[in-house]
């Protein structure tokens, strides 16, 4: 089965959050401490499935992230001369942020996306306890 | 007395001459006629990049020499001072384009990728309106090889559209057995390559057609600006066009933090 990155925009958004996902600070601390832990199979395991799509797939999240970017500069869409898939990869790009900022909201205090539930700022260490009271 | 300029001589045949191994030997020769910028797209469209995931390790496969290879067995005019086990010049046989070793085509594929960016001149003439890349190259002088700098290319500062159509070439890719089985094939993008080249070249230094120097960098009307665009990328060599542009793009992406 031959497949396109560029056409599957569910894949698009899913390996969008897998990126967001793995550039928290949270998720490279708990692989740094990997070496010494004691479930360390475990994590290595979630490192290696960390990003799970082919190459292509992160490519083009890349290339949709530099348009983004280009428009938001104030490129026109013409300019950059974008088709529907663009336009359609760049909403599953938003959708998978719009997710990733439900499950890791910043901290109030430095700014540092950390994942539901975690007592403490990875960046600070605020109490983020405090913060959502 | 200032130095002779030398310049790369773009429409003669394309000569590779292999040193011999032991003083008996002649010089081996592969000769190929001029290569087409069309020569060369078609090579590029057959030169694919693979990527899959192989437990922790990322395998990356890129074969351009096979596609170099085949052009090579298929556009040889002539092979010199190749023989048989009997003695006898391959010349002779009918079959004698597949009689060259393939060491020596795979040699002569490499030598003519052999095209890589280098330093500018520091006095070569500043113009805040163009971007120079300067490339070097292997090329034969003669019954010798040489390495060939000083060649230069000068090109309009690219527009965000070329950008993207830069981007958009490196990014798209196929999958292969569906989402989950990590393995991409990235088309390539020899051809977008080319074409921006045609688009944004607007001098180039050091190339000859004819025996004169090939376009020119002087001031020049529009007219003639255009012409001597049309000019460049109609005679420059198919991958002296790659290497400038990959060189341009790159420039053009250096980002701070």
């Amino acid at each position: 089965m031959i497949g396109r990155p560029s056409l599957d925009y569910q894949g698009i958004q899913k390996a969008a959050y897998e990126l967001f996902v793995a550039s928290t600070e949270d998720r490279k601390r708990r692989l740094r401490i990997s070496e010494f832990a004691a479930n360390r199979e475990q994590i290595e395991r979630e490192k290696n499935d960390e990003l799970t799509f082919p190459d292509g797939y992160y490519a083009r999240i890349w290339f949709l992230i530099w348009i983004m970017g280009m428009l938001e500069a104030g490129a026109t869409p013409e300019d950059l001369e974008l088709n529907a898939s663009d336009l359609e990869g760049i909403l599953s790009i938003r959708r998978a942020r719009n997710a990733f900022e439900r499950q890791y909201p910043d901290c109030p205090n430095c700014g540092k996306p950390n994942r539901v539930g975690n007592f403490k700022c990875t960046g600070c260490q605020a109490d983020l306890r405090a913060a959502r009271r | 007395m200032e130095p002779k300029k030398t310049y790369l001589a773009l429409d003669a045949e394309r000569v590779i001459l292999f040193k011999p191994k032991n003083a008996n030997e002649k010089t081996k020769k592969i000769v190929l006629p001029r290569i087409t910028s069309d020569d060369y797209r078609k090579i590029f469209a057959k030169i694919t990049i693979e990527t899959e995931k192989d437990g922790d390790d990322k395998v990356l496969r890129v074969d351009p020499d096979t596609p170099f290879v085949e052009f090579i067995e298929a556009k040889m005019l002539r092979a010199e001072g190749f023989t048989l086990r009997d003695g006898s010049d391959i010349a002779a046989h009918e079959n004698w384009r597949d009689l060259v070793p393939i060491p020596y085509k795979l040699k002569a594929g490499e030598i003519l990728q052999d095209v890589k960016t280098h330093t500018l001149d520091a006095d070569y003439p500043f113009d805040a309106r163009l971007v120079d890349v300067a490339l070097e190259a292997t090329w034969n002088d003669g019954e010798k090889m040489v390495r060939v700098s000083g060649l230069v290319h000068r090109f309009s500062v690219p527009s965000v559209k070329h950008q993207a159509r830069v981007r958009r070439a490196m990014s798209e890719a196929r999958t292969v057995g569906g989402s989950r089985t990590n393995r991409t094939i990235y088309g390539g993008k020899g051809a977008v390559m080319l074409d921006l080249y045609d688009e944004l070249i607007v001098a180039a230094d050091g190339y000859s057609v004819g025996g004169s120097p090939l376009g020119t960098t002087g001031s020049l009307t529009a007219e003639a600006l255009e012409e001597n665009r049309k000019t460049i990328a109609r005679e420059m060599d198919g991958m002296h066009k790659y290497r400038a542009v990959e060189a341009l793009f790159e420039a053009e992406e250096i980002e701070t933090a």
